[in-house]
């Protein structure tokens, strides 16, 4: 069939156009993939941050017991700090619990359980409601240390203040940072198959002199355009895989401090095909756009 | 609808015609001034002028590949400036062209090179790989793998006019063939492009020095500083 001859020989073009030129095309996969990675490891970040920033910042206090105070006194304390200006939900952690935890949590757990007896005081670990004012928190816990068998108060409201701070901020510039380092995807890949175009613009003259098609001319750029962000993609994903190894590691290790599970995962199986079939429009649609520039300049050249 | 310039052993009908043509580059370099010429089919004309005198801009412009500053360029009855890109490429497929300076790709196979046309013309690979092998015979040019960039500008030139006849042109235009070869080669060139325009192709031949012995057939023409004297 002559129309799979002419496409046979489209493509076989679109490919030596790319093998001809190893350093430019493993290069440009190279741009390509680092531009397109870039976006894809935001992504597996903001998968992985979505849960903790999707929470609200919530301030809490912790309100140590006088030791040697009854079950029936903590109980009252409790109810007390529970009916407080802003106060969400009041918990209780006994000093046995305290003093395991902390065991549990640190790798030379064998040094502490030789300490004794338990230093930990009975503690009620006060919430407040998402977003209450600062002010309102410092009133709080001001008014709650001065509640009897009340022996201490720790309140981080600096922490607090830092961490709603953060929220905003991160909310209000990921929409921008995401525009850009999108922009900067397109005009690098773009950017690759304009290349191809300029370096082939020999070949492009000559077929227009011996009368080949429009599309025939246009249709290796296309292709070649699409293979060649078709593998920076796949390069792409294989350095957000890498990103994966290397990170995930010291992501966990860092969770288990913050009792939270943290951890680069895939984008979903869906977006990942998205992805590469964007990228392979991309490329044969910036192919097609070239090859036609390039025409008309050999044109207006004559 | 594309120009019916399918060959025909009749030598009444004007094929390539231009009136009153003029072409500039820029705006001062006039390479062709209000040239008017008929070329009728299966005619070989010979169009000698010394360099820079406007030979291959008349053959570009006869060949459809660059369009006039002025005046009308006519093959095979149809104005090529008016036409529609595709038709214009269906037009130029019924071209064979060897300009002075072949554009072979050198990192392609001689073969490839002239099978490339054909190819372009929605030709079969199995149909392209045996008119290239025919038209390589019919230049008899031998080494099919070799590349354009080993090769000396003779052979170049007889690889450029295989990959010219590939499509079996109405209108065959060469651009100064025999000024790089000795007597003898540039006269089995002559001998070659004289039996294609006995087979019913139409030539035009441009030179920049008269050959030693004129083909029977030719019309000669002479071009000065673009200006057409026959």
């Amino acid at each position: 069939m002559s129309w799979q001859t002419a496409r046979g020989y489209c493509w076989a073009r679109g490919m030596r156009m790319l093998g001809e030129r190893p350093a430019a095309t493993f290069g440009g996969v190279l741009v390509g993939a680092l531009a397109l990675a870039l976006p894809g490891c935001i992504f597996m970040l903001a998968q992985m941050l979505a849960p903790i920033v999707s929470r609200q910042p919530v301030a809490e206090v912790t309100a140590f017991v006088t030791p040697g105070t009854g079950a029936a006194e903590v109980k009252a304390l409790r109810s007390r700090l529970e009916v407080m200006d802003g106060v969400a939900r009041v918990r209780f952690i006994p000093r046995e619990q305290a003093w395991a935890e902390l065991q549990r949590r640190m790798r030379d757990g064998q040094a502490f359980a030789e300490i004794k007896p338990n230093p930990f005081p009975d503690a009620l670990v006060v919430e407040f409601v998402a977003r209450t004012a600062v002010p309102t928190v410092e009133a709080t816990a001001a008014a709650m240390s001065k509640q009897p068998r009340v022996e201490s108060m720790q309140a981080d409201v600096e922490w607090y203040r830092r961490l709603s701070g953060l929220v905003q901020v991160t909310a209000g510039l990921l929409a921008p940072i995401a525009l850009v380092v999108a922009l900067l995807v397109i005009l690098a890949a773009v950017g690759l198959v304009r290349q191809l175009a300029v370096m082939d613009s020999a070949e492009l003259r000559l077929l227009d002199q011996i009368g080949a098609e429009t599309d025939f001319i246009r249709r290796p750029f296309v292709y070649a355009g699409a293979a060649l962000l078709g593998l920076a993609a796949a390069a792409g994903l294989g350095l957000m895989a890498g990103v994966r190894v290397l990170a995930n590691p010291p992501l966990g290790e860092l969770g288990r401090l913050f009792g939270l599970e943290l951890g680069l995962g895939y984008p979903p199986g869906p977006l990942i095909v998205a992805f590469v079939a964007s990228c392979l429009l991309l490329g044969a649609g910036a192919g097609n756009v070239f090859a036609g520039r390039q025409i008309a300049l050999a044109k207006a050249a004559r | 609808m594309a120009a019916d310039i399918s060959p025909r052993l009749t030598s009444d009908q004007p094929f390539v015609q231009l009136d009153r043509v003029s072409r500039k580059y820029g705006a001062f370099r006039l390479a062709l001034s209000d040239a008017n010429l008929t070329i009728y089919r299966s005619e070989f004309v010979l169009v000698i002028g010394g360099s820079g005198a406007g030979k291959s801009t008349l053959l570009r412009l006869a060949g459809a590949i660059e369009a006039p500053s002025s005046g009308r360029v006519r093959i095979g009855g149809e104005d090529p400036a008016r036409m529609r890109p595709n038709a214009l490429a269906f037009l130029r497929r019924s071209i064979g062209n060897v300009m002075q300076e072949p554009l072979l790709l050198d990192r392609r196979s001689v073969l490839e090179n002239v099978m490339l046309p054909a190819i372009a013309s929605n030709q079969t690979r199995r149909e392209a790989v045996e008119r290239a092998r025919a038209a390589l015979n019919r230049v008899r040019f031998e080494d099919l793998d070799a590349l354009p960039g080993e090769l000396a500008s003779g052979a170049r030139q007889r690889v450029a006019l295989a990959r010219a006849i590939v499509n079996r042109p109405a209108l065959l235009l060469v651009d100064d063939p025999i000024s790089r070869f000795d007597a003898a080669a540039a006269n089995n060139m002559l001998q070659l492009l004289e039996q294609f325009a006995i087979s019913g192709v139409t030539v035009l031949l441009a030179s920049q020095r008269e050959p030693e012995r004129l083909p029977a057939r030719a019309r000669l023409i002479r071009i000065d500083n673009g200006v057409l004297t026959q």
